[in-house]
């Protein structure tokens, strides 16, 4: 979670507050404001969380329930290691001491016919500190002169001062019964910016100075940037995005908090930026969107988002509650890539390589050259290299990327063939697997070049071979076993290198945890029969697995060069 | 371009010692056509007062003492109140910060924009409806035909301030003053808020007299800028000028305190002290108790305009002697 090491000074987890929808009469619940929903969160000892959000994002609720003047239907609220949910009233009685709460209208929160000395000094009667009144009056000046205020001033009342002043009251009774974490809910939010800047530095000193953890709640992107060490943003009752303030703010993962930061009113003179950001308005708590919350605003929005809620993807030191903050929809993708010679051939005519887009897609391929040994190794490589460059620098969607990648590779060949008589006649299969970061897998191939995907310990072929043999069993003039053994298998009827314009196929394949992607050439798919392409892809380890089909490949005579690209999701 | 609004030291003072607490002080400024001029200051300072005292709605016991407000050439403040009564919501609209207090909560949205251009207007409450409908088409409103039927507290904030922008360019004004219209918004809201006024007066070629605290919406809205402090008016001239290169002590102070702009971990270069309150303001220069450059003189005399640039102009002592100013102590 907040990887800054060490024992968090305060824990929440799965923190859940609803509120009921009554109805009727007879008060029947008929259902629920969903304030905050599986919230977790963490604050180390002497540093700043900031809470961020826009109103009625369940910010505000998430601070009252951590110092539990909020009811909490679910999880836990560690401090300390303590849960303070569990807690019966009395024993909950010294841990209020050590939280303290600082609101952001301070006129609402001083009893405006309570002196400020005796509104200072109330907590620490409660909690029996110092012997007697006149020791509580003097701790009071020293306090005030701690938040830079007259301590002649406290025999006066709240209405008297300014509302930076007021604030700096607040501060110093919240002070008053030594807290070690200070929950500040929108704390500098009404103060003009120059009275704001002052209450900035003073709570930086007092958390210098005191080792105070600040949970920082605000709607104000500017003022978290200076103050915290990390940020957590909430969209509609859940943490959308966390990690640590560099990140939210240079390279956001959530398109709400995204959203969030262009819309604030830049200071630049030369950048005007805050009229872009977030369309529409947040919907109700009462009846959240389907899937994830924000698909009603969200400019990147695709079906996968309005039918299933993302989870809170962990990415390095940060978290992410969107399908797109990792390659492959959240999911974890290794992939190995390997190629032998074989036993028979005297050079390896495949090429293989994997190349990640601008649009963080992962992309993997396979080509295997044919027209004598020359040809066909340029052919592949080449064919190889256009792809990857092509994808290393295009945002189109995965077909037309795919297509268009492919058509390049064709052109770039025919070209070359033209030119080179030795070459004439050269040509390649490709095959290749793009994981998108919405979570679709995408195939495109030409050629006899295979794609596979085992789920639950099946393996099933995603391609269809270009080729006679393929084309003849599919029409059933041959049957599988036939097949197999055709002297015939090698003729391709598509491959690149032939025409100008070439054919692809591209289809969109479902991708899941669990499943493992296996492309190849046919030096594999050819040789090794299904089953036994199926046991090797069922190990532990993806990197056994790829030395493993090669091997098999070689076991069975190893007749021609053999290439495998694995991409296995977790 | 040619000005649309001028006004020359208006004054307006509430009751008090020696003929009053003057609350905006001799303020001179002119917003040309199509032009959006941003008045900015802290609370207190006067901004919202100058507003009210072009629209003649000064809350009694203030009256304006002094000064002329030229609209196309004509004096305002000599108008008859019947005059001025036509005036406020056709030529001159206001938009607030707080648009639930702004409508009524027991009537429909719509009829009250209805109503709204038919007192400025004769036509039929069914044509009335129609200019409402195509009126919140052109603020954005979604489902217009639906939200007209709708009572304000349906509506979110930011819906609210739209229809409360729909009511005011019903009668096509030339002037819209908008006192801290995103104030009360979500940052996201307030994005969409100023994005439409943008539009709005481009499209309509309309000026904005544009009332805030926060430099940001100045700099995203903004022709031109006046920073007002204590009833005055500190420094003005253009959006980028000011941005670029703040004169004044006090815009300095409140740029350099904008959070936003400063490392974590350094200290924000805070202006000290608060806004005194009217009747407490001090002789000579007003910001002086705050100010880091301020010296004998400013305690003495009342700092006159000294110019900066084209059309950049600020009030101090320092500037005009081209001592430092500004300097970090």
């Amino acid at each position: 979670m907040s990887g800054s090491g060490g024992s968090p000074l305060l824990r929440v987890e799965g923190l859940r507050s609803w509120f009921p929808i009554r109805r009727g009469l007879l008060g029947k619940t008929v259902g629920h404001v969903q304030a905050v929903t599986d919230v977790d969160l963490e604050i180390q000892p002497g540093s700043t969380l900031a809470l961020v959000g826009e109103s009625g994002c369940g910010k505000t609720t998430v601070g009252r329930s951590i110092l539990r003047l909020t009811p909490a239907q679910a999880g836990r609220v560690l401090f300390d290691g303590v849960d303070l949910l569990s807690l019966s009233r009395r024993a909950l009685i010294p841990y209020r001491r050590q939280l303290q709460i600082v609101f952001q209208d301070p006129m609402a929160s001083l009893d405006p016919r309570m002196r400020i000395r005796d509104a200072v000094a109330e907590g620490m009667r409660s909690f029996h500190i110092g012997a007697n009144e006149a020791e509580r009056t003097q701790r009071v000046a020293e306090l005030l002169e701690r938040v830079q205020l007259n301590p002649d001033q406290m025999w006066r009342y709240p209405h008297e001062f300014s509302g930076g002043q007021r604030q700096r009251i607040c501060i110093a009774r919240a002070l008053a019964v030594e807290p070690r974490l200070i929950v500040c809910d929108e704390a500098v939010s009404a103060l003009d910016v120059s009275i704001q800047a002052q209450i900035l530095n003073l709570l930086g000193d007092l958390q210098r100075d005191l080792g105070l953890a600040y949970l920082f709640i605000t709607h104000d992107l500017g003022v978290v940037r200076y103050l915290a060490q990390r940020v957590a943003v909430m969209y509609l009752g859940q943490i959308v995005e966390e990690g640590s303030t560099e990140q939210i703010f240079d390279s956001p993962r959530h398109p709400y908090t995204e959203g969030l930061l262009a819309a604030v009113p830049s200071v630049d003179p030369d950048q005007r930026g805050g009229m872009s950001g977030v369309e529409g308005d947040v919907p109700s708590p009462a009846n959240p969107p389907s899937g994830c919350h924000f698909h009603t605003r969200c400019p990147a929005v695709f079906d996968r988002c309005r039918a299933e809620a993302p989870p809170l993807f962990s990415v390095g030191e940060s978290r992410s509650r969107c399908f797109r903050s990792l390659p492959a929809g959240g999911l974890r993708v290794q992939s190995v890539l390997q190629s032998d010679r074989g036993l028979v051939r005297a050079a390896n005519e495949d090429a293989h390589g994997q190349v990640t887009t601008p649009d963080g897609a992962l992309l993997l391929v396979v080509a295997d050259g044919v027209g004598g040994h020359v040809g066909g190794e340029v052919a592949s490589q080449m064919a190889l290299e256009a792809i990857l460059e092509f994808a290393a620098s295009s945002r189109a969607g995965p077909d037309d990327l795919l297509r268009e990648a492919i058509a390049e590779a064709n052109d770039r060949i025919m070209a070359r063939g033209g030119r080179e008589p030795e070459l004439t006649g050269m040509g390649t299969t490709v095959v290749a697997l793009l994981l998108a970061r919405d979570g679709d897998a995408w195939t495109a191939h030409v050629g006899d070049s295979r794609a596979y995907r085992q789920r639950e310990g099946h393996l099933e072929a995603i391609t269809e071979d270009h080729s006679l043999v393929a084309e003849l069993q599919h029409r059933g003039a041959l049957s599988e076993e036939e097949a197999w053994s055709d002297p015939r298998r090698n003729q391709l009827t598509r491959c690149l290198g032939i025409r100008s314009e070439v054919e692809v196929d591209v289809a969109r394949v479902e991708a899941l945890p669990g499943d493992r992607f296996l492309l190849c050439s046919d030096g594999l798919s050819g040789v090794v029969k299904a089953p036994r392409i199926e046991a090797l892809l069922a190990g532990e380890a993806i990197a056994v697995s790829a030395q493993g089909l090669v091997a098999a490949a070689n076991d069975c005579g190893g007749p021609d060069n053999v290439t495998v690209a694995l991409a296995w999701l977790s | 371009m040619s000005a649309l609004l001028e006004v020359e030291g208006l004054t307006t003072r509430f009751p008090g010692p020696k003929g009053g607490v003057p609350i905006v002080d001799g303020s001179s400024f002119t917003i040309d056509r199509g032009e959006v001029l941003a008045l900015v200051g802290e609370s207190g300072c006067g901004k919202s007062m100058t507003a009210l005292s072009l629209m003649r709605l000064v809350p009694k016991p203030g009256r304006i003492s002094d000064g002329r407000v030229l609209l196309g050439g004509r004096n305002l403040l000599e108008l008859p109140v019947s005059e001025m009564r036509g005036v406020r919501g056709s030529r001159i609209s206001m938009i607030f910060q707080e648009p639930m207090t702004s409508l009524n909560p027991v009537l429909r949205v719509g009829e009250q924009v209805a109503e709204a251009i038919r007192l400025h207007e004769k036509m039929s409450r069914g044509e009335a409806r129609a200019r409402a409908l195509s009126l919140f088409m052109e603020v954005g409103i979604p489902d217009p035909e639906a939200r007209l039927d709708a009572y304000p507290h349906q509506l979110s904030g930011g819906l609210k301030q739209r229809v409360m922008i729909a009511m005011a360019l019903s009668t096509r004004p030339e002037l819209l003053i908008a006192d801290e219209p995103t104030t009360a918004l979500d940052v996201t809201i307030q994005g969409q808020i100023l994005r439409l006024l943008r539009n709005l007066q481009e499209q309509r070629e309309m000026s904005i007299l544009l009332i805030t605290h926060d430099l940001g919406v100045v700099n995203e809205l903004s022709d031109r800028v006046a920073v007002m402090y204590a009833g005055r008016i500190v420094e003005s001239g253009d959006r980028a000028e000011i941005f670029r290169s703040p004169r004044h002590p006090y815009t300095l102070g409140l740029l350099r305190s904008n959070p936003a702009l400063v490392a974590a971990g350094e200290r924000l270069p805070e202006i000290p002290g608060v806004v005194p309150s009217p009747s407490e303001w001090p002789a000579g220069c007003r910001f002086r108790p705050r100010c880091r450059s301020a010296f004998d003189r400013c305690g003495r005399e009342v700092p006159n305009a000294t110019r900066l640039g084209e059309a950049h102009i600020a009030d101090c002592h320092a500037l005009e002697e081209g001592r430092p100013v500004g300097e970090r102590v």
